[in-house]
């Protein structure tokens, strides 16, 4: 510095402090970080994830306070299931009665009902009905225009008008 | 069998793999130090000096086989350590990171935290030379890094007029007249903030 004369020299004080500032030791710190830049980012596995929260987190207590907030709303899950469950049960049941009113509907007014007897009680209520009705009348006027031919002929026959 | 620094850089140029690994491991644990010592000086503290030394030994790595041999390997180191700082320092220039060897204090100038007490130093001597070492570094962070890289090449790093020309590339007359230039800013800087335990003029 001294022998040369261009440059104007700084006092040796600064000069020893600027010297003394060296000698440094590069932290541990360095070597991991210009490792790590000189191997590039990797892309980590979906598994990782999960291992580095079990690691970290471990396995912890659940709080008590949990089993108070499940316990109301695995009440309430099962109550809708249970609601669900007699839904379905009546909607079966009122199809098997639909079904049922069908049937007996088809079995009373369907093809071949007049051949069909009635109830035995309301034919024999009929029957007995009308014997009573036909012991009490002894004459009945009939239009004759309201028979046939033959039935004409045949009360023209007992006696009556043509 | 160790090989030499040029053997390493060859290595380093010529190979890949584990025999690359193991010769750019070579040459970090050679230069680390330096790196970080010229980093840390310039940057000025401790967090942004690991950033420009890392970066400055990434290059190193990635960029070694463009090393064409026509100056000193160091000038090379050099070179791209100076100028990872300058960049680490315009960047972090809004907003200086407190460190562990200098930290920016409340009043504005950088403190130096390192222990750097000589063993059975009179302690009234230790913390004058503390306060001087705070002081320098104050100023090199605080003046342009341009000269501030140049004074830590010169007086910090121990570099000749040669090497630092060769190490930023230019000549012994822009070394010398920057330098000039580089110790009149110190100086001033020095003389309007103070510089304890230090005589400017």
């Amino acid at each position: 510095m001294t022998s040369n004369p261009e440059i104007t020299p700084l006092p040796d004080e600064i000069v020893r402090a600027l010297a003394d500032l060296g000698d440094l030791e590069a932290p541990a710190e360095l070597e991991d970080r210009v490792s790590l830049a000189l191997l590039g980012q990797a892309t980590a596995p979906a598994e990782l994830a999960p291992r580095v929260e079990l690691a970290v987190f471990g396995p912890a207590a659940a709080p008590a306070s949990l089993w108070q907030r499940v316990v109301p709303q695995v009440q309430a899950e099962g109550a809708s299931r249970r609601r669900a469950r007699v839904l379905s049960f009546r909607r079966v049941l009122s199809a098997a009665a639909a079904v049922l009113l069908v049937s007996i509907g088809i079995g009373v007014y369907g093809p071949g009902s007049g051949t069909v007897e009635g109830p035995p009680d309301l034919v024999a209520q009929y029957q007995a009905h009308r014997a009573e009705v036909l012991s009490k009348v002894i004459l009945i006027e009939v239009d004759p225009a309201e028979f046939s031919g033959i039935a004409r002929d045949l009360g023209a026959h007992m006696g009556g008008a043509r | 069998m160790s090989l030499s620094e040029n053997e390493l850089v060859r290595t380093c140029q010529e190979s890949d793999g584990k025999e690359f690994e193991t010769a750019f491991h070579g040459l970090y644990a050679l230069y680390k130090d330096r790196v970080f010592t010229v980093c840390l000086r310039v940057c000025g503290n401790h967090e942004d000096a690991l950033d420009a030394a890392q970066e400055t030994l990434v290059t190193l790595a990635r960029r070694i086989a463009d090393f064409e041999h026509r100056s000193r390997f160091s000038s090379w180191v050099y070179r791209i350590a100076v100028n990872s700082s300058i960049d680490v320092r315009r960047r972090r220039l809004d907003a200086p990171r407190g460190g562990v060897q200098t930290r920016l204090g409340e009043d504005g100038d950088w403190h130096h935290e390192g222990n750097d007490s000589i063993p059975g130093q009179d302690p009234v001597r230790a913390v004058q030379r503390n306060e001087a070492l705070d002081a320098v570094q104050n100023a090199l962070v605080h003046i342009n890094p341009r000269f501030s890289s140049l004074l830590v090449l010169r007086y910090v790093q121990g570099l000749s007029y040669e090497e630092i020309s060769e190490t930023l590339e230019c000549s012994l007359g822009t070394v010398k007249s920057r330098l000039n230039r580089a110790h009149a800013a110190l100086r001033d800087y020095l003389e309007t903030r103070g510089g304890e335990g230090l005589n400017p003029a």
